[in-house]
C-alpha cells in the first residue's frame, strides 16, 4: 500500500532520528515527501504558509504531525500553540519520542497529542513502528475536515 | 538577762494580758513558762518562772534577730525553691526584685543582669511600680559600677554625702541609704546586680540587712545562671536542629541533581546509541546478500553491541530510580506478581520450565507491584539462563508465610554459584562468567536486592557449585495478614 496523497510534517531536532523516520516512511511507502522541520519556528512557519513555506504547492498541509518532544520538551511548548490556534487545532499529533517517564507521556496527553510513541532502539523496529503508523493513521483513520481560515 | 529589775521600765503595756495568763498557771501549776511576745520595737522571748511565797521572777529577753532570721530563712527557702523551677530570667528578675523589698522591707529595689557588655536587662522595683528595662547600658563608677568592678558588696548609709553614689540618686529619687551586692555565679562570673533602696520605716540598713541581702544574691545568681544555661542549651539544639535540616535539605539537592544526571546522561547516551544502531542496520540491509561477509558481520557486531548498550543504561536507570524514587507500597498479590514475571519473559523470548508451587492462595505482600515484578523477573530470568549447555532449565517456585514474613522461593537445577561468589553476585556489574557463555548486564541481582530493601526485605541464595542455586527474598506480608 502507498500513501500518495497524504503529507507528514515532521518536527524532530535529531537530525538522525528525523531521517531514521523519513527513511522508515519512505519504505512502508509514503510517497509524498515528509516534511522535516527541526524547530519549532519552522513548525509553525510550515503550517501558517509563512516565509519560505509560502508555497502551497510544494509545502502543503499536512495530514498528520509527527512531533518529537525535542529539547527542553519544546514540543510540549509546540503541542499547545497548536491545539490553541483555531485553524490547526484539529489535526492529528503523533508524538514520537525517546522518553518512556509515564509524567512525560502524561504531560503529551494533557497538552493535546492523539498518540504517544517511544523511538524504538534499532531501525527495524522502527520500520514495523512506521508500517502500522501510516496503515493506522493514514489509513484506517478519518481525517478531520481542514478548518476554514488554514492557511488563508 | 535579768529583767525584773528593768522590767517595770521597758516591759510595754500589751504585755501585761498575756502576762497575767501565764502567771496563774505558773503559780497553779509550778512549772516555768516560756512564750513568745510581739511588741512595736521587736520580738522578745518571755520566761516567767516561780520563785516561791508567790513570788514569779521573769526573764525578758530580746529575740527580734533571732525571730527576723527565721523569717529570712523562710523567704529564702521559698525564694530559692520557686526561682530554681523558674526557667525564664524575666520572672526570675520579677520575683527578686519583689521578694528582696519585701524581705529587707525596702522602698526601692533594682536588679539587674550583665552581659560582657554591661547591664543588658533590669528591673526597679519602686514603691510597688515596676519598671522593666532590656537594653544594654555600661554601668558607671558609681555605685553599680563600683559593686560590679570590684564584686564587693557596698553598704551606704549616707547616700546624699557619698561620694560613691550618683547625686541624682539622692537628690530626685530621694534615696538616703543604700545596700548593694553582686551577683556572682558558683564559677565567679559576674552575672548581675541586686541593691536595696531605703528602709520602709526610716531607719538605716545593717549589717544583717547586707547579709540578707547577699542570700538573696546568691540565689538569684544560681537561679539566673541555671537559665542563662538553659536558654544557651536550647539555642545550641535549635541551631543543632537547623544544621540538621539545612544538611538534610543540601543532601536531598544533592540526591536530586544525581537523579537529574542520571536520567539526562541515560537519555543522551541511547539517542547517539540509537543512532549507531540505526545506520549500522541501514547498511546491512543494503548490502543483504552481494556485500563482503566480513563487513556484514561487524555490522552485525555493530547492532548487538549497541543493543547490549542499551539494555545496559536501561538497566543503570532502573537501579538509579529505585534509591531515588518514592515507591507507593500496597497489598499485592504475590500469584499476580509471579504471573507477570511468567509473561514478560515469555514475550521476551525467554521460556523455560516455571514451576509455581503456590498453596491454594499465595501470600499476599506490602510492596509496590511493578518493582516486585522487576525482582522476580530478575531472579527467574537468572534462574533459566545459568544452566550447563544441554540442559533443560527446570524452575520451581514457592513461599510461606512466617509471622509477619513471606519468604519466596526460587530453585533452579543450574551451574550453582560457589560459597565465596554468594555475596558478590548482588553487587553492580559483578558477573561471574563471560557474556559469551551467559549474556547479560551484570545488574540484574544488584537491582533485586536494593529493590527488597527498599522494601525493608532481604535478599540471600542457598547454592553449591554444580548443584543448582535456591534465591529467597523475604517481604514484609500484606498488612491485613499480620
Amino acid at each position: 500500500m502507498s500513501y500518495v496523497h497524504h503529507t507528514i510534517l515532521l518536527l524532530d531536532d535529531n537530525l538522525d532520528d528525523s531521517r531514521f523516520t523519513r527513511l522508515a516512511l519512505q519504505r512502508v511507502g509514503v510517497i509524498a515527501p515528509v516534511q522535516a522541520v527541526g524547530r519549532v519556528e519552522d513548525a509553525k512557519q510550515y503550517l501558517c504558509a509563512e516565509g519560505c513555506y509560502a508555497d502551497g504547492e510544494n509545502y502543503p498541509p499536512p495530514d498528520l504531525v509527527m512531533l518529537d518532544m525535542m529539547h527542553c520538551s519544546s514540543g510540549l511548548e509546540f503541542l499547545s500553540w497548536l491545539r490553541s490556534h483555531p485553524a490547526l487545532r484539529r489535526i492529528p499529533v503523533v508524538v514520537l519520542s525517546s522518553c518512556s517517564e509515564i509524567a512525560e507521556i502524561n504531560r503529551a496527553y494533557e497538552h493535546g497529542c492523539n498518540s504517544y510513541l517511544v523511538k524504538p532502539p534499532s531501525f527495524n523496529t522502527l520500520l514495523v513502528m512506521m508500517q502500522t503508523l501510516t496503515q493506522y493513521w493514514l489509513g484506517m483513520n478519518q481525517i478531520p475536515e481542514r478548518s476554514t481560515g488554514f492557511r488563508s | 538577762m535579768p529583767a525584773d529589775t528593768r522590767a517595770g521600765r521597758v516591759l510595754p503595756q500589751s504585755l501585761e494580758v498575756p502576762f497575767l495568763e501565764h502567771a496563774r498557771d505558773v503559780l497553779e501549776s509550778g512549772h516555768p513558762v516560756t512564750f513568745g511576745f510581739q511588741a512595736t520595737s521587736g520580738w522578745y522571748l518571755v520566761q516567767v518562772h516561780p520563785v516561791g511565797d508567790g513570788f514569779l521572777g521573769m526573764m525578758l529577753t530580746d529575740a527580734t534577730v533571732q525571730k527576723r532570721t527565721e523569717e529570712a530563712l523562710a523567704t529564702l527557702r521559698k525564694l530559692s525553691a520557686s526561682l530554681h523551677a523558674t526557667a525564664s530570667l524575666e520572672s526570675i528578675l520579677d520575683q527578686v526584685a519583689r521578694e528582696t523589698q519585701q524581705l529587707l522591707r525596702a522602698e526601692n529595689c533594682l536588679v539587674a543582669l550583665c552581659s560582657p557588655d554591661g547591664f543588658s536587662s533590669y528591673r526597679y522595683l519602686r514603691q510597688g511600680s515596676a519598671a522593666a528595662c532590656q537594653r544594654v547600658w555600661q554601668p558607671g563608677p558609681e555605685l553599680p559600677g563600683r559593686v560590679v568592678f570590684s564584686a564587693q558588696p557596698y553598704l551606704s548609709i549616707d547616700a546624699e554625702h557619698d561620694p560613691h553614689i550618683d547625686p541624682c540618686l539622692a537628690g530626685r529619687h530621694g534615696v538616703r541609704n543604700v545596700i548593694s551586692t553582686p551577683l556572682l555565679a558558683s564559677d565567679g562570673n559576674m552575672i548581675g546586680y541586686l541593691e536595696a533602696q531605703n528602709k520602709l520605716d526610716g531607719a538605716v540598713f545593717s549589717g544583717f540587712d547586707l547579709e540578707q541581702l547577699n542570700s538573696v544574691a546568691q540565689i538569684a545568681a544560681q537561679a539566673a545562671k541555671n537559665a542563662q544555661d538553659l536558654q544557651k542549651m536550647t539555642k545550641d539544639a535549635s541551631e543543632l536542629e537547623q544544621r540538621v535540616a539545612e544538611r538534610t535539605a543540601q543532601l536531598q539537592e544533592v540526591n536530586e541533581e544525581l537523579d537529574a544526571f542520571a536520567f539526562s546522561v541515560s537519555h543522551g547516551l541511547r539517542a547517539p546509541l540509537r543512532a549507531i544502531v540505526s545506520f549500522a542496520s541501514i547498511l546491512q540491509d543494503q548490502h543483504e546478500g552481494g556485500g563482503d561477509p566480513e563487513r556484514d558481520a561487524f555490522l552485525g557486531r555493530i547492532i548487538a553491541v549497541g543493543q547490549d548498550m542499551d539494555q545496559l543504561i536501561q538497566d543503570l536507570l532502573s537501579y538509579s530510580r529505585l534509591s531515588s524514587d518514592e515507591m507507593a507500597l500496597q497489598t499485592v498479590r504475590l500469584d499476580a506478581v509471579l504471573q507477570e514475571a511468567v509473561d514478560q519473559l515469555s514475550r521476551a523470548g525467554q521460556s523455560g520450565n516455571i514451576e509455581l508451587h503456590g498453596a491454594i492462595e499465595w501470600p499476599a505482600v506490602h510492596g509496590n507491584f511493578t518493582v516486585l515484578v522487576q525482582v522476580v523477573w530478575n531472579l527467574l530470568s537468572n534462574a533459566l539462563k545459568y544452566v550447563a549447555p544441554g540442559v533443560q532449565p527446570r524452575v520451581q517456585v514457592w513461599a510461606d508465610l512466617v509471622q509477619d514474613t513471606v519468604r519466596l522461593w526460587v530453585q533452579d537445577n543450574g551451574i550453582g554459584i560457589a560459597m565465596e561468589n554468594q555475596e558478590r553476585i548482588f553487587q553492580v556489574f559483578e558477573r561471574l562468567h563471560g557474556v559469551e557463555s551467559y549474556p547479560g548486564t551484570g545488574i540484574g541481582l544488584a537491582i533485586a536486592r536494593k529493590a527488597v530493601q527498599r522494601h525493608g526485605g532481604r535478599i540471600g541464595v542457598i547454592s553449591r557449585l554444580g548443584a543448582g542455586s535456591r534465591f529467597w527474598i523475604e517481604l514484609p506480608a500484606a498488612l491485613e495478614d499480620r
